[in-house]
């Protein structure tokens, strides 16, 4: 009985690793195709559109057999909805991380030189908290001990990412450096949609600590 | 026959209440909170408390029958009836309560009519176990807690494989304490009826018998399980999702602590081994479940370091213990009075 249990455990941990991956390999594309875009490759960073686009369908795929085998697989009721949540909250990153790429794909929008590189610090930042946090969830899984040192990471991420939004909408608004409002407005929004990863990321984090707790006797 | 079988409803009724309601102390969370099915739950129980009550009950029915013989069946049908409807009075007022203060206190009452000497040695025993259960059980949650504590912050384990282990535990548990709990509380069922017992030997072949004793507890542990079967599936969701939510691992503490009192003041085999050690014997005494299971609570609310131990509800449990035998005591006197007067019954001999 063991071991059937053991099997069917083991094929659930194989589908939401694979899950885990496609959010991982979403977030350094973002990363990727942000780059590509602000450097003004923008056939680049259409291929990592799609790229990320194709992974999101996977996930979409993934997330549906998991949520059937935490069912079939008869995983207790209060572990199966914090597991389904968690990994029902990770696919916003892929989601978020396909409609961000797209946008600046098509808007194009033509950031300062003096700004790029704290653009492309806040994509880093944020790419950097996922990929913690989906060290944390790895950790959720299989040692809830050690998930502590990666949430505190994934804060450590998305404060970096607050710090540069905030110093980029000072330069923005405040330098000069660029005069039209709406110009300003739409350097803004993409300011935000950079750093929204680690927000969901950060959200996501603490969520997890909630579902530890509620594990630890 | 038939009177028979009608003074013995009341002891059936017990054990059909105890049933319904004690089997949610060991299975409420896990089904509550559905890491255990229902029907798995009350298999188990059903088939544990039948063990416990047939192969180790005899160690505290022994006890009760020591406090007061009864060998009248009238008797023993309103002793019974007595500390069951002391029960359902005091449930009914929200005390904690417990079938075995209840029924001791009904067997004081019929000593008390019937003129018969009270060892008073046997009450203190019986009141010392009833102090030290929730003491005990807060022991064992304490202990527990820090062993499974540090069991699951050093041992890497899976989520799903964790998930299982639990499930499985809390069968086990479950399994343990249905055992304990029919070889403990079996003599509040039939421990008044044992001298008035109506059934005979039968004889199987040429060398088995099954004496009117066994046949006792077969049906007292039946009638329990009966409660597990039929009515317990409610008391269980609202101890599961209700009155205090545990999770799976403080459940499983729980169950184990609080069964594990249970077992020590029923095993007849762990009282021979301590009298062979030259330790002192742990009496064989019917205690109350739900007090051990708050006690187990409290000792985990201690070992957490909160120390909020509520004390207007360890307030009511001592008010519950002082109530419940005098209550039932002065019912059963009553009862044995009307029994004997106005139904013409022989309620004494």
């Amino acid at each position: 009985m063991k071991l059937i249990v053991l099997a069917k455990s083991k094929k659930l941990q194989n589908e939401i690793d694979s899950y885990l991956k496609c959010i991982t390999r979403s977030s350094l594309l973002f990363f990727e195709g942000a780059k590509e875009a602000y450097r003004g490759n923008y056939a680049d960073a259409e291929i990592r559109y799609r790229e990320i686009a194709e992974l999101e369908r996977k996930a979409d795929e993934h997330l549906k057999d998991i949520q059937y085998k935490l069912y079939a697989y008869n995983i207790a009721p209060d572990s199966r909805a914090d597991i389904f949540e968690l990994l029902d909250g990770l696919d916003d990153i892929v989601d978020l991380a396909k409609k961000n790429i797209f946008q600046i794909c098509v808007e194009r929008p033509a950031i300062p030189d003096c700004m790029r590189g704290d653009y492309l610090a806040i994509a880093e930042a944020s790419a950097d908290a996922v990929d913690t946090l989906i060290q944390g969830v790895h950790s959720f899984f299989e040692d809830v001990n050690t998930l502590d040192g990666y949430i505190k990471n994934v804060y450590l991420y998305e404060k970096k990412a607050d710090a540069l939004e905030e110093k980029i909408k000072r330069n923005i608004f405040q330098s000069g450096v660029v005069d039209e409002l709406a110009r300003k407005f739409q350097l803004r929004y993409y300011v935000e949609k950079m750093a929204i990863l680690s927000d969901v990321a950060e959200d996501l984090a603490k969520k997890m600590l909630m579902y530890k707790i509620k594990r630890i006797i | 026959m038939f009177a028979s079988f009608f003074f013995l409803s009341s002891g059936l009724f017990m054990g059909w209440s105890l049933g319904a309601n004690d089997a949610a102390n060991i299975f409420g969370t896990a089904v509550g909170t559905k890491m255990v099915r229902f029907t798995t739950a009350a298999f188990i129980s059903s088939l544990f408390i039948l063990l416990g009550a047939l192969y180790s009950g005899a160690g505290t029915t022994g006890t009760l029958g020591s406090l007061g013989t009864i060998k009248a069946l009238p008797g023993a049908f309103i002793v019974s009836l007595a500390a069951a409807l002391t029960i359902t009075w005091m449930t009914k007022t929200g005390l904690p309560v417990s079938t075995s203060q209840a029924i001791v206190g009904s067997i004081l009452g019929w000593n008390f009519f019937a003129g018969a000497s009270t060892d008073y040695a046997i009450v203190y025993r019986i009141a010392g176990a009833w102090l030290f259960t929730p003491i005990l059980a807060a022991l064992f949650s304490f202990g527990f807690y820090f062993l499974f504590k540090g069991i699951l912050e050093n041992v890497k384990i899976h989520l799903f494989s964790l998930d299982w282990l639990v499930k499985l535990s809390l069968l086990l548990a479950g399994a343990f304490g249905a055992y304990s709990l029919g070889m403990n509380n079996i003599a509040n069922v039939i421990g008044v009826f044992a001298a008035a017992s109506p059934f005979v030997d039968i004889q199987i072949g040429d060398s088995h018998v099954i004496s009117g004793m066994q046949q006792l507890l077969f049906l007292g542990g039946a009638s329990i399980a009966l409660g597990v079967l039929t009515y317990s599936k409610n008391v269980m969701m609202t101890v599961g999702s209700g009155i205090y939510r545990l999770s799976p691992v403080t459940a499983l503490i729980v169950v184990l602590s609080s069964s594990m009192v249970l077992f020590i003041f029923a095993s007849e085999s762990l009282q021979a081994a301590l009298v062979a050690l030259g330790l002192p014997a742990i009496p064989l005494v019917p205690v109350s479940q739900s007090q051990g299971v708050v006690g187990a609570i409290s000792g985990i609310c201690v070992a957490k370091g909160g120390g909020n131990v509520n004390a207007r509800l360890a307030g009511k449990i001592v008010v519950g213990w002082m109530l419940t035998p005098v209550c039932a005591g002065i019912l059963s006197f009553i009862s044995l009075f009307i029994m004997q007067n106005v139904f013409m019954q022989n309620v004494v001999f």
